[in-house]
């Protein structure tokens, strides 16, 4: 067996047991960032990077191997190559080829009963033409660019999950973080209704929005079992972004968020898969609603007292995340090992917890990244069980 | 798992619906609750607006 495969196994071996709940030999490292910063890491420019994904190819494994990391995300990028060419309103790249996604409307207030009665019918007529000027050229030419987008989309999937199984054989990284879905809140809310939209919806018409997370609630649940590299696996886990509670108040959440973000998540856990969910913002005000969640989570915790959500939820929960990307930018070197020490103090008592951010790391600039591989280092030193 | 059921999302299912002529013989044989040209549609269009 090689080297590398023998450091892929005891990865995920060290992995699987944290997200069993379990002690492992130690705690593992979790890389949350984006291709992006890789490509800064190893001094090569972004757009570039962006339109020719063989730069990510070699920029990914290199930052992994420095940074030394138990486990990553399948890459994640938004080529513009394929949003210029649908016309794309919703993700934009800013001068150095980063993708911006302002606020937009794709689905006006009175298209809701349309969208409880078709849903993928009304994300097709109504939402994509306004998200994506390219589709709502008359004629076959809409038809046309439609499918333009769809073999781009594919043509970068492809190459994205080739660069994935790059990183696990060239540096032993494995992905234990594969497909995204949204909470159909979150998706109603991001790109249909908008933050603007969604926040009057919720008390103008509180009964539709309820029924449109219900409509939406299906496909959402198939897309996440479809798009699964095969049968139910603990190991990839299914990702989940969480975008609007920290914006809502504990009854909105209840009301609007809650029912179908936890059919969701214990529908899939039900059918064997492990769900990540990134609980983005504050959510300390929540933490009673996820203890009843089904175990098989692992929550990325952006903010909130480590030691608090480990007594609130790490009975059936493995954590990870809290760690503040903001000391890299402003504390010295052994300031941030301190907080490393706080961090595994507070995480680490009992197993399931694994080390990370509390943000993804997009960018390498204004952060100083030796200072990440030194706080690595002091995990992998000084985490041992 | 249930399949979408949508005017825009053609899975065999409400194919079978709109075609009487099929025999159950027709269906036991053509029946495919995993049609991954659908699923892959229902992917492209969620991930755009994601």
């Amino acid at each position: 067996m090689s080297n590398t495969k023998r450091l892929l196994d005891e990865r995920l071996i060290r992995i699987e047991k944290a997200v069993n709940l379990e002690k492992p030999d130690r705690i593992p490292i979790f890389a949350l960032n984006g291709p992006e910063v890789a490509v800064d890491y190893c001094g090569r420019h972004l757009k570039a990077a962006t339109w020719d994904l063989e730069i990510i190819r070699e920029c990914l494994p290199i930052y992994y191997r420095d940074m030394k990391v138990d486990g990553t995300s399948s890459a994640f990028l938004r080529c513009p190559g394929t949003y210029t060419t649908i016309g794309s309103q919703n993700f934009v790249p800013n001068k150095d080829g980063f993708m911006q996604h302002p606020e937009v409307c794709g689905m006006l207030a009175d298209e809701y009963e349309a969208l409880i009665k078709d849903p993928f019918k009304t994300l097709v007529d109504k939402v994509l033409p306004r998200q994506y000027k390219a589709f709502d050229q008359p004629g076959m030419l809409g038809g046309l660019n439609l499918a333009k987008g769809a073999l781009s989309h594919l043509r970068h999937t492809k190459i994205l999950q080739e660069i994935d199984a790059h990183c696990s054989e060239t540096v032993g990284v494995p992905i234990i973080s594969a497909n995204m879905i949204e909470a159909p809140f979150d998706f109603l809310a991001d790109q249909l209704r908008s933050f603007k939209g969604i926040s009057v919806d919720m008390h103008r018409c509180p009964e539709l929005v309820e029924q449109a997370c219900e409509a939406l609630f299906p496909l959402l649940l198939r897309w996440a079992v479809t798009s699964y590299p095969g049968p139910p696996k603990k190991i990839p886990a299914i990702f989940m972004p969480l975008h609007m509670p920290s914006f809502l108040n504990p009854k909105q959440f209840e009301r609007f968020y809650w029912p179908t973000f936890s059919r969701l998540v214990n529908t899939l856990t039900g059918m064997g898969y492990t769900v990540t969910l990134f609980f983005e913002g504050n959510w300390s005000k929540l933490y009673d609603y996820l203890g009843s969640l089904n175990p098989h989570v692992v929550g990325i915790f952006e903010y909130g007292e480590l030691k608090t959500i480990k007594e609130k939820v790490g009975q059936t929960m493995c954590i990870m995340g809290n760690y503040p990307i903001s000391a890299l930018k402003s504390q010295s070197t052994e300031e941030c090992l301190d907080l490393a020490k706080k961090m595994i103090d507070a995480g680490a008592p009992g197993g399931g917890y694994i080390f990370t951010t509390g943000k993804a790391i997009l960018r390498g600039k204004g952060l100083d990244l030796e200072k990440l591989q030194a706080v690595h280092q002091y995990v992998i030193d000084h985490g041992k069980y | 798992m249930e399949t979408i059921k949508s005017e825009y999302l053609d899975y065999f299912e409400s194919y079978a619906a709109r075609h009487p002529e099929l025999t159950e013989e027709d269906i036991a044989i053509m029946a495919d609750p995993w049609d991954v040209n659908e699923d892959m549609l229902l992917g492209y269009v969620l991930s755009l607006l994601i």
